[in-house]
């Protein structure tokens, strides 16, 4: 019995000592919230996308290597409350994207908040601009792998609101501003795995 | 500190690696997260409910029973996809076919407007989800045999202990009916793997088998209901709230059917089976008897 044993812990110690490192490719999401509440004639929010912080936020290991990173879509609700005046609201977002003038990712709309609609702003996004952003935001987490083509940097942004009545007349807003910027992405790892075990990865150089 | 986290005592079908397990889970939350992981409950219902039944006719003398079984899922076409769907706020909601975490290796991206993509996350591309465990059988007393499973490690860490128990009972039926050189049994196993903090998997079979046997071979058909059952937890960041996310998972395959055969040999026992549900299921024993 004892040789039995002694053989199935050589097979199992010579099965798992044996190893490859391939390349495994992990996804992370990430929602960035955007959540604030008003009472003004009109304001403006200002902010930063930070490297370390978003690297920390996307959980992306230290020893990865950032494949791909995409923005899924950006989410923007309205909620006038009680006490509410203004029946119009104007807004813009903007990020420093390295031009004299910043990249306006939202132009200047104008949305009727008189009956407290919610609506979602994807649709309303600059493509070029965003297409930019994401540029930014990859080289910031690739640490400068990719998107080298694009400005460096923590990266501001601006998000501006204008308030009135029917009129045009500045009027208190008195609400919140809820949403997210949700991103997600992908990275590799080297792991070391049995030898013929997930052999379809990329063997890693090492 | 990467850690190598297995499920079986010799097995690596089920190999799990990850910064942390809650990282692990973590790549699969949304609303897709239960259609990418089905096929580890399929897969593993089905390869924890092979190696069972493969006894031949049930002696009718006292004895016991010690091996390992193995057993192997054969990953088809058929786990490798699900439909998945774009979530809020990408526009627009799209469906696409896409790896389950047993599929494809590469990732879908779906284009969206205005430059917003959506990525699904790429499988492990297996072939085979193989596992094996000690089994030990104690027979002969009311024509009955009961079979046990263990095995426990404790990994520390984040990931904590892993057991496994099973327990199957089995019983000669044929014998009623003055069955000779045919027999017919019938039996129901049970068998629960806890996974730390993290996930428990329950697995039920209820089967009958039939065969011919000899002085040193059997052969045998099988058919079984199945019914397993796995939950998992893990913690989202703490940047999201550190709330705990469960997923509750059940096989999608009940119908379990088999054929087999064995060798005797003295004190050694071999047998060999193929097995049914949704995919083939490969099973081996090597047992020494007493």
């Amino acid at each position: 019995m004892k040789s039995f044993y002694y053989f199935l812990i050589v097979l199992v110690v010579g099965i798992f000592s044996c190893t490859d490192s391939r390349k495994m490719t992990y996804n992370e999401s990430l929602s960035l919230p955007i959540n604030s509440e008003f009472a003004d004639f009109g304001f403006t929010v200002r902010g930063y996308f930070q490297s370390s912080k978003l690297t920390d936020a996307l959980n992306i290991p230290s020893d990865a290597r950032v494949e791909k990173f995409s923005i899924v879509g950006f989410s923007l609700l309205v909620e006038p409350q009680i006490g509410n005046e203004a029946d119009w609201i104007r807004y813009a977002l903007d990020f420093d994207c390295g031009e004299p003038v910043a990249c306006r990712l939202l132009e200047n709309q104008l949305r009727f908040v008189g009956g407290g609609e919610k609506f979602n702003l994807t649709s309303e996004l600059n493509g070029k601009h965003l297409t930019r952003l994401r540029c930014q935001l990859e080289y910031m987490v690739s640490e400068g792998r990719l998107g080298q083509q694009c400005v460096s940097g923590d990266i501001e942004y601006q998000f501006q609101l204008k308030t009135f009545d029917a009129f045009s007349n500045p009027k208190k807003f008195v609400g919140k501003v809820t949403g997210f910027l949700n991103v997600q992405v992908s990275y590799s790892v080297c792991e070391d795995f049995p030898k013929g075990l997930f052999s379809d990865f990329v063997k890693c150089d090492d | 500190m990467k850690k190598w986290i297995f499920v079986g005592l010799f097995s690596w079908g089920l190999v799990l690696q990850a910064q942390t397990f809650d990282d692990l889970l973590q790549n699969y939350i949304g609303a897709n997260k239960e259609a990418y992981l089905q096929p580890v409950v399929d897969l593993m219902t089905g390869s924890f409910n092979s190696g069972w039944n493969a006894s031949g006719r049930l002696d009718s003398s006292f004895y016991l029973k010690f091996g390992v079984v193995g057993m192997a899922g054969y990953v088809t076409d058929n786990l490798k996809t699900f439909e998945g769907t774009t979530e809020f706020p990408f526009e627009p909601v799209t469906t696409r076919k896409v790896p389950t975490i047993v599929g494809d290796i590469d990732p879908v991206v779906v284009e969206g407007v205005n430059g917003t993509e959506y990525q699904f996350q790429g499988g492990r591309s297996l072939v085979l989800f193989p596992l094996a465990v000690p089994q030990l059988s104690v027979g002969g007393l009311l024509n009955s045999e009961i079979s046990l499973r263990f095995f426990a490690y404790n990994f520390g860490g984040d990931f904590g202990r892993l057991q496994l128990f099973g327990i199957s009972g089995k019983h000669d039926v044929g014998h009623y009916l003055g069955m000779e050189n045919w027999f017919w049994n019938a039996s129901y196993s049970f068998q629960a793997i806890e996974g730390g903090r993290y996930f428990d998997f329950t697995n039920h079979l209820i089967s009958t088998e039939a065969g011919r046997s000899g002085t040193h071979w059997f052969y045998q058909a099988s058919l079984g209901y199945q019914y397993g059952s796995l939950n998992a937890a893990y913690k989202e960041d703490p940047d999201d709230g550190g709330r705990e996310i469960t997923v509750k998972l059940k096989n999608n395959a009940p119908v379990f059917i088999g054929v087999g055969g064995g060798l005797k040999l003295g004190m050694l026992r071999l047998n060999l089976g193929i097995n049914y549900a949704k995919v083939p299921f490969g099973e081996f024993g090597v047992h020494l008897h007493f």
